[in-house]
């Protein structure tokens, strides 16, 4: 049993990595379309940066789910909770959200042990280096 | 094949296959882009839906501790 939950760990460690070296390269090149406007931009930049959050949470979600889980349920209510929250500042952009939205990520990170901190911190990662891209 | 891999790879295949669209659209100068409306109202469904996957797990799994 522990060795199929270290199995599960490698694998979902791996798939963070492939998706962490996609998503990054993708994004590096995501420039929202010349054709569109201030709402349209911003909305494009939503979908950007919601593209890791969300990813975050479904892979807490799915690491909590395995057995034994991966993921503990009250970090992974934490995370769920976080994305709320964080999907609301993102969406809303009041103050400085971006700053923010990273703060809420080194809180949430706090929270994680070892394990946990490495399936789900490339992510966090990602969101932080979409951010510092965005003007 | 442990059944969390199958489950994650079911998961991400939408994403995994919007990623290989997007980048064979950018080989493709003259494929479509999508309008400002569409781009809005993109990324309103996918607020509204990702905020649903929340409230749905949370329902699952409710709790008496805090954040």
């Amino acid at each position: 049993m522990r060795s199929l939950g270290k199995r599960r760990l490698l694998i979902s460690f791996l798939i963070s990595c492939s998706i962490y070296s996609l998503a990054l390269q993708h994004q590096a090149c995501a420039k929202a379309p010349p054709t569109l406007g201030p709402q349209g931009v911003i909305a494009f930049q939503n979908i950007q940066i919601q593209k890791p959050l969300d990813l975050a949470r479904d892979i807490a979600i799915e690491a909590n789910a395995t057995t034994p889980p991966l993921v503990r349920e009250d970090v992974t209510r934490k995370i769920v909770l976080w994305h709320k929250s964080a999907l609301t500042v993102l969406h809303t952009r009041n103050g400085d959200w971006k700053v923010t939205l990273a703060s809420s990520m080194d809180e949430v990170l706090k929270n994680l042990n070892p394990q946990e901190s490495s399936v789900l911190k490339p992510y966090f990662d990602l969101v932080k280096a979409i951010l510092a891209s965005l003007s | 094949m442990p059944p969390g891999l199958v489950e994650i790879g079911i998961a991400l295949a939408p994403e995994i296959i919007k990623l290989l669209r997007e980048a064979f659209a950018k080989q493709n100068p003259d494929a479509p882009q999508p309008s400002e409306t569409e781009i809005v109202q993109a990324a309103t469904a996918g607020l509204i839906a990702s905020l649903g996957v929340d409230d749905r797990w949370l329902a699952g799994h409710p709790d008496g501790g805090t954040f």
